[in-house]
C-alpha cells in the first residue's frame, strides 16, 4: 500500500536524522534477516534459494555448458531472470541482468573456466524471483553469489587432455580434442576457492546524509537516491546511481557526500 | 551406446521400482506465509513445483492468455482463477529457455485453470479472484502431474473450499505392462496418459493422451492411474492433517 | 482559365535561398585537453528541441519531444521516457550484437537510456508538467570503430547532448546537465577520457573507467557510473576505493565543468540567433554567457 504524504515525509525525516532512525529499528549497516541454502537442486551445477524475511524470495539455478572458444569476446557468463508479476523484458529485467553480468564478466577471469585450449565451460545463470518487495537487486545478487559458490563443475580427466593435443592430427570416431570428465560427482571441483570468490552487488539508499543498505521498498521509495555498488574481494570494483523515484526535487548531494556515503558503505 | 531397459523381465524398472509403484513424494505446505496465503512445495521423485497461491482477493484483471476480462463479465458470480506457471530453465537436464508465452505452458495452464474452476467451490466467492503461481524447478517426467498436486494443497492451504482434492498421476503402457508414475525416460519411451481425479473417488477431472495407443490398452491405463491418484490422495491427506495438528498444537489449543 | 491540375505558389512567395553553412566558430575547445568537440542544437524544427554533438568519431543526435499531453492514468508530473538507439552503421555496434546472440546488442542501449535517464531525471523540473510526458530519443549516428572500453566516453557525450537538447526544448530545468567521462591508469592516475581512440583502449594500462553527470553551477552530481574494466587478474593491484574514487569524481566533475562552458557557449550562440531571427535585422547585443554561469 502507498505511504500518505505525511508518512512519507516522517519517514524521509527521521531517516535523515543523524543518527537516523530506520522503522525497523535496524542499523544504518545492518541487513534485514534472510533464510538461504544452497545446493537445492540437484540437477544443476549449483543452486541457491534465499528468503527474506519481507516474503521476497529468489531461486538461482547455475549450469554450465562446454562451448567452443572461438574468439576472447565470447561472453562466458550469461545472467536471465523471471520476476513474478513483472512483465518479461521490462527495464528491470535489463536493469538487474546487466548489472549481475557486468560485475561478473569484469571480474571473472576467463582461465576459471577454460577447459582445454578450444574449450570452456560457459556458464548460464538462471534466477526466479518469487516475489518481492523492496528492490530485487540485492536478493538477486545475494543468490547468485550463494550459488556460484555452490558451483561445482565435473573434473577433466587428464589424460584426456593429454590425448588431445598428441593425437589432434590422427582421425578417431570422437571429435578431435573433446574433453573427457570424471563422471563421479564427487571428484567435481568447485568453480571458487581462495583465490577467487564471485562479486556482488548491493543497492544502497542514500537519505540526507546517511546511507542505507539492504532498503525496504518504502525507505528506498522516499530516499533522496540510491547507488549500486559493486563488489569484488572486498573491492569496490563498480558504481552506479539509480534513482528509485521518478520526482525531480531528488538530487543528491554533491560528490564529497557520495565518496563519504561509500567509504561508510565500505566499512 | 546400450539403451536402457525399460522394464527387466524380473519386473524391475529403471529405477528399481515395481510397475504399480509410484516415485517418492515430499509435500509441503504452507512454505510461503509471508509471499502467499497457501503455498505448497511438491516433490515426485526428481520432479519439484512451487506453488504459491493469492486469493480469494478483488479482481485485477487479465487472466490466462487475456481472457480475464471476457470471463469476468460472463461469470460474474464465480470465482475467478489466474494460473501463471514459470519454467525455470534449468530444470531440463540441458538449459532450455523458454520464453513467457511458450504454448506448451500456456496449455497446461488452462488444463489447471479448468480443472479447479470445476474442483472450487466458486459460487461462495463471487466477484473475487484467485491468483495460482507456479514455478517448475526441476522435471523428471510427469509435470502436469505434479503442478496439478501442488496446486491443490495450495489452495488447501489458502483456505478455500474444495469439494474434494483434485490428485493427478500417470501411467503408461510398456508392450503389455502397464507403469504407474512415469518419469522422463520411460516417458519419452512409451505412451502415458495422465490422469486426475477428485479425491478418492471414481470421478475424473482430467485424462489426458498424446500418444497413441490401442482402445484395449486404454483400460488397464486408466484403472492403473486411478489407483496412483488415490494414492496420491492419501499421501496429501496425511500431509494436510499433520500440518494442521502442528499448528493446532501451536495455537495452544 | 488557370491551370487547377498544379498547387501554385502562394502570391508572397520568394526564390529559396540557402543560409551560409555554419561555420566552424561553435567548434571551441576546453582549456584542459586538446580535444575538439562541436555541438550545435535546433537543428530539427519539427522537435521540441534537438542538439547534435561530434566528438572525435562519435555523432549523436538526440531529440526531444513534449511536454505532451498524456492520455495515460493522472500523475501530478511529467513522465521522463529515455530510449538510446545505435545505428547499424555506428561502426562495430552490431558485431557486438551478433556476437551475443543475434540482433543489435540492446542491452547496451537499454542500461544506456537508464543511466541517461537517472542523470537527466534530477535536473528537470517534473512537477511543472503534470498529465504530460517528454521524450528523449538519443541516437548514436555513429560510433568509435571498436566499441570496448569506449563505453563510458558515448554515454558521457550523449549526457551532455541530451542536456543541451532539453534547454533547447525550453523545458524548465534546474540547470544544464554535462557529463565526462574519466578513466584510471594502472599507476593510478586519473586522466580525462576525452581524447582516447579506439587503438588507445585496448591498452592493459586502464583499470577502471567511469562517467560522471553533474550540474556544474548548482555542484551538484546527478549520476555516477564507475567500472572496473578487467578482469581480477591484472586489476588485483589497485581498486576504486576511498582516495582514490574521490579522485575519480574531483577529476570527471572538473571536466563536466569544463564541458558547461561549451554549452553554455553555444546555448547562448543559439539564443542569440533565435532572438536574430525573431526580431528581423534589429541587432541584438551578444548575450553574455555570464546569466548562465550564475
Amino acid at each position: 500500500m502507498p505511504l500518505s504524504l505525511s508518512e512519507e515525509s516522517y519517514l524521509a525525516s527521521s531517516l535523515s536524522l543523524r543518527p537516523p532512525c530506520r522503522p525497523d529499528g535496524r542499523d544504518q549497516h545492518q541487513f534485514r534477516p534472510l533464510d538461504a541454502s544452497a545446493g537445492i537442486l540437484p540437477a544443476t551445477n549449483g543452486s541457491a534459494r534465499i528468503r527474506l524475511c519481507d516474503g521476497g524470495e529468489c531461486i538461482v539455478g547455475i549450469k554450465a555448458e562446454v562451448v567452443e572458444s572461438r574468439k576472447e569476446d565470447v561472453a562466458l557468463v550469461e545472467v536471465q531472470c523471471d520476476i513474478a508479476g513483472v512483465q518479461s523484458n521490462s527495464p528491470l529485467h535489463t536493469f538487474l541482468c546487466t548489472t549481475l553480468e557486468t560485475a561478473l564478466r569484469n571480474t571473472l577471469p576467463a582461465s576459471r573456466l577454460s577447459i582445454i585450449h578450444r574449450y570452456t565451460y560457459k556458464l548460464f545463470i538462471d534466477g526466479i524471483i518469487l516475489d518481492h518487495v523492496s528492490h530485487p537487486l540485492t536478493l538477486f545478487s545475494m543468490t547468485v553469489y550463494l550459488a556460484l559458490l555452490d558451483t561445482r563443475l565435473p573434473k577433466l580427466i587428464p589424460s584426456a587432455d593429454v590425448a588431445s593435443t598428441t593425437t589432434s592430427t590422427s582421425s578417431s570416431d570422437q571429435p578431435i580434442g573433446l574433453p573427457q570428465f570424471e563422471s563421479d560427482w564427487q571428484e567435481s571441483v568447485p568453480l571458487c576457492d581462495k583465490a577467487w570468490s564471485p562479486p556482488l552487488v548491493q543497492l544502497a539508499v542514500l537519505a540526507g546524509k546517511n546511507v542505507f543498505v539492504d532498503p525496504t521498498g518504502e525507505e528506498a521509495g522516499v530516499g533522496d537516491g540510491a547507488i549500486v555498488v559493486s563488489w569484488h574481494q572486498g573491492k569496490v570494483v563498480g558504481l552506479r546511481t539509480v534513482n528509485t523515484r521518478d520526482s525531480s526535487k531528488q538530487v543528491f548531494s554533491a560528490s564529497r557526500d557520495v565518496t563519504e556515503a561509500l567509504t561508510r558503505v565500505v566499512s | 551406446m546400450s539403451r536402457p531397459e525399460i522394464y527387466s523381465p524380473e519386473g524391475l524398472r529403471i529405477d528399481g521400482r515395481r510397475w504399480n509403484e509410484v516415485r517418492h513424494v515430499r509435500c509441503a505446505i504452507n512454505t510461503h506465509q509471508a509471499s502467499s496465503d497457501g503455498s505448497s512445495i511438491i516433490e515426485q521423485g526428481n520432479t519439484k513445483v512451487i506453488c504459491n497461491v493469492v486469493g480469494p482477493g478483488e479482481p485485477t484483471g487479465g487472466g490466462v492468455g487475456g481472457s480475464g476480462g471476457n470471463q469476468r463479465a460472463k461469470d460474474d458470480n464465480r470465482v475467478i482463477l489466474t494460473v501463471k506457471a514459470v519454467v525455470a530453465p534449468f530444470s531440463t537436464i540441458d538449459r532450455r529457455k523458454r520464453s513467457g508465452n511458450d504454448n506448451r505452458v500456456q496449455e497446461m495452464c488452462l488444463t489447471i485453470q479448468h480443472i479447479f474452476e470445476e474442483a472450487v467451490m466458486g459460487h461462495l466467492q463471487p466477484r473475487s479472484q484467485i491468483e495460482i503461481s507456479l514455478y517448475v524447478l526441476s522435471q523428471d517426467g510427469g509435470m502436469l502431474q505434479a503442478c496439478i498436486n501442488a496446486v491443490s494443497l495450495a489452495l488447501v492451504d489458502a483456505g478455500i473450499p474444495m469439494y474434494d482434492y483434485v490428485c493427478a498421476c500417470t501411467a503408461g503402457m510398456y508392450d503389455k505392462e502397464v507403469l504407474l508414475d512415469l518419469n522422463r525416460l520411460e516417458e519419452n519411451d512409451m505412451p502415458f496418459l495422465t490422469m486426475a481425479t477428485l479425491g478418492a473417488t471414481r470421478k475424473v477431472a482430467l485424462m489426458q493422451l498424446e500418444t497413441r495407443v490401442g482402445i484395449d490398452r486404454l483400460e488397464p491405463m486408466m484403472a492403473a492411474a486411478m489407483s496412483g491418484c488415490h494414492h496420491l490422495r492419501d499421501v496429501m491427506d496425511a500431509e494436510v492433517r499433520k500440518h494442521g495438528k502442528s499448528r493446532l498444537a501451536r495455537t495452544g489449543v | 482559365m488557370s491551370d487547377r491540375r498544379r498547387i501554385l505558389v502562394p502570391p508572397t512567395a520568394r526564390p529559396l535561398t540557402f543560409a551560409p553553412a555554419p561555420t566552424e566558430s561553435s567548434q571551441d575547445s576546453s582549456s584542459s585537453s586538446k580535444t575538439e568537440i562541436y555541438l550545435r542544437t535546433s537543428l530539427f524544427p519539427d522537435a521540441s528541441g534537438s542538439a547534435y554533438l561530434e566528438h572525435q568519431k562519435h555523432k549523436i543526435l538526440v531529440l526531444v519531444n513534449g511536454p505532451r499531453p498524456q492520455r495515460m492514468s493522472f500523475s501530478s508530473t511529467a513522465k521522463l521516457l529515455v530510449d538510446v538507439k545505435f545505428l547499424p552503421v555506428s561502426s562495430d555496434a552490431h558485431v557486438l550484437g551478433i556476437q551475443q546472440g543475434g540482433g543489435f546488442d540492446t542491452d547496451l542501449e537499454k542500461s544506456l537510456a537508464d543511466y541517461i535517464y537517472a542523470s537527466l531525471v534530477p535536473a528537470i523540473r517534473l512537477e511543472r508538467y503534470p498529465k504530460s510526458g517528454i521524450s528523449v530519443s538519443v541516437v548514436v549516428v555513429s560510433g568509435p570503430p571498436r566499441w570496448k572500453g569506449l563505453v563510458k566516453q558515448v554515454t558521457a557525450a550523449c549526457v551532455t547532448t541530451a542536456g543541451a537538447a532539453l534547454v533547447d526544448a525550453g523545458i524548465e530545468v534546474l540547470d544544464v546537465v554535462t557529463a565526462c567521462a574519466v578513466k584510471v591508469s594502472k599507476e593510478g592516475a586519473v586522466s580525462l577520457d576525452l581524447d582516447e581512440t579506439s587503438e588507445d583502449s585496448e591498452s592493459v594500462d586502464t583499470v577502471a573507467r567511469g562517467v560522471i553527470s553533474s550540474m556544474a553551477s548548482r555542484d551538484e552530481i546527478t549520476g555516477v557510473w564507475v567500472d572496473d574494466d578487467t578482469t581480477s587478474e591484472s586489476a588485483s593491484s589497485r581498486s576504486i576505493e576511498g582516495e582514490a574514487l574521490v579522485a575519480v569524481l574531483k577529476a570527471a566533475n572538473s571536466g563536466a565543468v569544463e564541458i558547461r562552458k561549451l554549452v553554455n557557449a553555444v546555448l547562448a550562440r543559439s539564443l542569440d540567433e533565435l532572438l536574430v531571427e525573431k526580431k528581423g535585422k534589429k541587432k541584438i547585443t551578444k548575450r553574455s554567457a555570464e546569466s548562465m554561469d550564475s
